[in-house]
């Protein structure tokens, strides 16, 4: 059937390239109809309980993500507090509050806040600053309002006063791309000697959303042109076309695959993103095995539709079987609980497939097309290559127990590094070093309170907030919390209630802290509530719904998930010791707090996925070699390459991140690829010749090449995202590199030596065979069988 | 009982009362020179604006108050009130009535006796504001930059309480029309007032519904400077009570926010002889 395939394509090849291409046009006219999503909630599942928790938590107390920008000056001796810069404060927050999607009643900054203060006899409640041209008077007012002021001192302004922040929230369905697009070209237009930093998780969330789309239109093509640059060096006398066709068919696949999923409505996630990476590189490699055999073939009929018929029919177990393990390795993720992981699964799957019959269709196709005197034209320059990978195999198989306990140790050591796995990961951190969000990121932390928010929660019944005890219990974790370096600040009802004492008896500060009743608390609380905005206290306290539950806003210094966590455990520490009065319940939310969730689920949920995938796998390949110990040796380059890759990474004190998780689901894809072919071909070769070292000799001289071509191809083509501002698409680019490394040398250099050594308990050869083929190392025994293509 | 709500009015009650309001006002206009409702329909939105801030509301006011605040995420607060209201003696010569108002905190009880004390003044002075916080037996005026804040957290602003200055704003009659109050199609004036200070205001413009009739402000729209409706204000309810036209259900609805506040008189009467005393800053401890 196969067979006839291939030959029913070989007779009518232009037919089925415009069948294809058409095809393809059909996938791509849907590509620019493509939706992106950025939001990290949509890691997981809408019911997940830490999502749905963090929702409630939002609308309890009306929060939304927030943008945070901060305006520098510090020339000025008095920073920011002087007329010009508080002007231009003023101009910036009125244009902000009219910019769509901004949340207005909660946008935070010198205009928008009130302060309470007694002026004589007479309860004053003022914006901080009313004009855009403030007198001295009005300076001095605002700094006095300012300084020590527990709800603004390193909330709007910096202890340095060189720094002031507004703090802009948008609405939770609005892209906040074009918010910051305007508020860029809003500080643009204030200009210096000011210097402008805006910042917060959401405004690199949506940013990355759009960078995230512009990066792989450009790094694409340039990883294609890396790889095309590098087959044509590797098969420089082959015609154009042909040496393109790896390319074009992951090209082709690709577009498949995420034609497909925009087709059916599926926005594209940052995982999903990555799903034209992965198939490109997955995609080349059928390609380069076919090319490769096609050289060896060639030269023995001289004929390109023999050439290419044998080479198919050749490798037809290795082709189906690469793509079906890697294919059901990657659908595999689809019984993960994170959504954008098992889409990403699932259309990788598919994609594979797609590449699948994309080579056994398009190759033949192409062959037949060129003219025979261009496939005359063969390189067949790999002999060196050939001899030195000959050259291994023997070096391996020869000192195999050295190697296999050297492999051992290795991997004893990465074992234990995998023991010391760190993750931490941000948003922020989405962007290279000296990228604006990243800067400003850093900048705010230094100066601010913090940019990472964690909410502690208190539920009670009604009109518990209001007690004295609870607030003072609030205090004293806020002070707890506050011990830990990595904590700026921490906000909450209790520093409400403090202030309104305060101000309510002329200012005194002997009045900062919590009245010894409640009625004392709940007047001074609907004070505030008929000074000021109701929304202030929102954030607080549900004052609308019974006083029943409040919020500790606690902001952290790092945008990353491992600070969040520290933080956390410091707060569960305290709740453990200090039970809350009253039979309160503390628990955590917040954009910080579900960042570090996530990504801890994320670590889980692709740890298993793997796992999991890897076993099916096993299970394949056994089915495949129809024996459970084969199926063992193909799947120890897996293994190997994931244990040792990950192992490295965490003895290296390198942080996990999203990225890095994922493409553990890379390694699934090439390295059991290259075992894959590697065992097919050594035992397909065994049986005809009978004996382990020459059949492994012959095996590192064709497939190995392959092989070996196919890694430093993708080593060479994704080293190229290292150029890219998104570190990301840099950790896809240095990890795919180093998987490509890791598994070609683990299928070359330890299989040999593992092949050679349980050679008894696999092929039943007994130990003599060895022997005359070792005796006839220096000349192949198969001399005639597998000719010498040098000339 | 002089109570008598709007609903049922027949047609021939509408047109008698039409008309006795219009003997009453041509009295009225030749006693002490005050342009009429009736005459306003000839005359400016300012005095339109003013007729209605400075009409009669009787000797004296009493009624229980409950104030409503529904949440927009479900869930709503309720306040109970104990509001009086007396005229200011020196007001009545000048036919431009003004009121002293207490609304005194009922329940919850951890705010029971919470009071809010107003002075109406002649413009351009400013009306006296004091609230009281009976936990700590103190009390603070609070300064006319904040008259537009919020009514014991509700979405009414202590302005509210015995309308806004029409000397603040310019105002400008668009049109005349009828809008349904009560369930009752009322004859109104369309009235678009500025803030001359957009300081003491909160809002760009307002545009007011006065019942031609009784002068009633029956509906009130917010905007901010984008042109969109941030608030507004509705006559839910409109009784004569003591020949007094009176409104006792409003509604304050933030459109930004999605809150609602409703405002209930209880149990309204006019003219019981509510005690000066009580109205004097310095005895808002004694209950």
């Amino acid at each position: 059937m196969y067979r006839k395939y291939l030959e029913a394509v070989v007779e009518r090849p232009r037919w089925v390239l415009i069948l294809i291409a058409l095809v393809t046009l059909g996938f791509a006219a849907g590509l620019p109809r493509i939706q992106t999503d950025t939001d990290p909630e949509n890691m997981l599942r809408p019911d997940a309980p830490i999502r749905v928790y963090n929702d409630q938590v939002k609308r309890w107390f009306d929060l939304q993500d927030v943008l945070v920008l901060g305006v520098v000056n510090d020339q000025d001796p008095n920073g920011v507090l002087n007329a010009q810069t508080l002007g231009k404060i003023y101009r910036i927050t009125q244009k902000i509050l009219k910019i769509e999607g901004v949340v207005r009643r909660n946008v935070w900054s010198f205009p928008t806040t009130n302060h309470i203060l007694v002026r004589g006899a007479t309860l004053v409640q003022e914006r901080l600053l009313k004009t855009d041209k403030p007198t001295d008077a009005d300076i001095a007012s605002l700094a006095k309002a300012l300084e020590g002021n527990p709800l603004f001192e390193r909330i709007l302004i910096s202890e340095d006063r060189t720094t002031a922040a507004l703090y802009i929230p948008v609405e939770d369905d609005v892209d906040a791309k074009p918010i910051t697009d305007r508020i860029q070209e809003i500080v643009r237009a204030e200009g210096g000697p000011e210097a402008y930093y805006l910042g917060g998780q959401r405004v690199a969330e949506d940013v990355f959303g759009v960078l995230m789309f512009q990066q792989m239109l450009l790094l694409s093509p340039l990883v294609a042109l890396v790889i095309l640059v590098g087959l044509w060096l590797m098969f420089r006398k082959l015609r154009f076309a042909f040496v393109l066709s790896p390319l074009l068919i992951a090209l082709v696949a690709v577009i498949w695959t995420m034609g497909l999923m925009i087709w059916l409505g599926i926005p594209v996630h940052i995982m999903s993103s990555m799903a034209p990476v992965f198939l490109m590189s997955i995609g080349v490699v059928d390609g380069i095995h076919i090319l490769s055999e096609f050289v060896d073939q060639y030269p023995k009929s001289r004929n390109r539709r023999r050439a290419i018929l044998d080479t198919l029919v050749a490798l037809k177990r290795p082709l189906l079987y690469t793509s079906l393990t890697t294919a059901v390795g990657f659908a595999s993720l689809y019984f993960t609980d994170i959504p954008p992981v098992r889409v990403f699964g699932v259309f990788v799957a598919f994609g594979i497939l797609a590449a699948w019959f994309l080579t056994i269709t398009m190759v033949p196709a192409i062959v037949m097309v060129l003219r025979e005197q261009d496939a005359r034209e063969l390189a067949l320059q790999e002999n060196r290559l050939a001899r030195a990978l000959r050259a291994l195999g023997r070096f391996s198989t020869k000192h195999r127990r050295a190697v296999l306990v050297g492999g051992l140790v290795a991997l004893l050591i990465a074992g234990f590094g995998l023991t010391q796995i760190q993750i931490n990961d941000s948003p922020v951190w989405w962007f290279k070093k000296g990228q604006p969000i990243r800067e400003a990121t850093a900048l705010l932390n230094e100066k601010l309170g913090g940019t990472s928010l964690l909410y502690v929660v208190a539920e009670g019944e009604k009109d518990t907030m209001k007690e004295p005890d609870v607030l003072r219990y609030f205090e004293k974790l806020q002070r707890y919390l506050e011990g830990s370096p990595l904590v700026g600040k921490t906000t909450s009802l209790a520093d409400v209630v403090k202030r309104i004492n305060e101000a309510w008896n002329d200012d005194d500060p002997r009045y900062r802290v919590i009245p010894d009743s409640r009625r004392a608390v709940a007047q001074f609380l609907l004070l505030y509530l008929s000074s000021g905005n109701p929304s202030d206290l929102q954030d607080f306290v549900t004052h609308g719904t019974g006083y029943d539950k409040a919020n500790i806003i606690v902001q952290v210094k790092s945008p990353g998930s491992a600070a969040m966590e520290q933080v956390v455990q410091r707060a569960q520490a305290f709740l453990g010791e200090n039970p809350p009065p009253r039979g309160v319940e503390m628990s955590f939310a917040g954009p910080g707090y579900f960042n570090a969730k996530w990504n801890e689920e994320m670590f889980r949920g692709m740890m298993r996925a793997v796992a999991g995938a890897t076993l099916i796998v096993l299970l394949l390949l056994a089915l495949n070699f129809r024996s459970l110990r084969w199926g063992i040796v193909g799947l120890l380059p897996l293994g190997f390459t994931i244990v040792f890759a990950y192992g490295m990474l965490a003895l290296l004190g390198v942080p996990f991140t999203m990225p890095i998780e994922v493409i553990s689901a890379l390694s699934l894809g090439m390295a059991v690829d290259f075992a894959i072919h590697f065992v097919q071909r050594f035992r397909e070769r065994f049986a005809e010749v009978g004996d382990v070292e020459a059949a492994l000799t012959w095996t590192m001289g064709g497939p190995g090449v392959a092989i070996l071509r196919n890694a430093v191809i993708l080593f060479v083509g994704f080293t190229v995202l290292i150029f890219a501002p998104l570190t990301p698409y840099i950790t896809v680019g240095v990890f795919i590199a180093i998987i490509m490394a890791l598994s070609s040398a683990t299928t070359l250099f330890f299989l040999p030596a593992l092949i050679r050594q349980f050679a008894p308990g696999l092929v039943g050869q007994p130990a003599r065979a060895s022997q005359s083929s070792r005796a006839g190392a220096a000349a192949p025994p198969n001399a005639e069988a597998e000719p010498e293509l040098e000339l | 009982m002089t109570k008598r709500s709007y609903n049922r009015t027949t047609a021939t009650d509408g047109r008698t009362w039409t008309l006795g309001l219009l003997g009453l006002g041509l009295l009225l206009a030749l006693m002490i020179g005050a342009p009429t409702a009736t005459q306003a329909q000839g005359s400016s939105a300012a005095e339109i604006m003013q007729q209605a801030k400075d009409r009669w509301q009787g000797e004296d006011f009493a009624s229980s108050v409950r104030l409503t605040t529904a949440e927009p995420g479900g869930g709503e607060t309720v306040l109970d009130v104990d509001f009086k209201a007396k005229l200011i003696e020196e007001s009545r010569e000048t036919g431009a009535f003004r009121y002293k108002v207490l609304a005194r905190v009922t329940a919850p009880e951890d705010v029971a006796g919470w009071a809010v004390l107003i002075w109406e003044q002649e413009f351009p002075t400013p009306d006296d504001i004091w609230l009281y916080l009976p936990a700590l037996d103190s009390t603070k005026k609070i300064s006319l930059e904040n008259f537009r804040n919020p009514l014991f957290g509700s979405e009414f602003v202590f302005e509210d309480v015995i309308g806004r200055e029409p000397g603040l704003d310019t105002h400008e009659l668009l049109r005349e029309d009828t809008l349904t109050v009560g369930g009752e199609e009322r004859p109104v004036w369309v009235i678009r007032s500025t803030p001359n200070d957009p300081d003491l205001a909160g809002f760009a413009y307002r545009i007011t519904y006065v019942d031609q009739e009784t002068l009633l402000e029956v509906r009130m729209e917010l905007y901010n400077d984008a042109d969109e409706l941030i608030k507004r204000y509705q006559a839910e309810e409109v009784v004569e009570l003591q020949g007094i036209p009176t409104w006792v259900r409003a509604t304050a609805e933030n459109l930004e926010t999605g809150r609602v506040t409703t405002f209930e008189f209880l149990d309204p009467v006019y003219n019981t002889g509510v005690p000066d005393e009580i109205f004097d800053p310095e005895n808002l401890g004694q209950p």
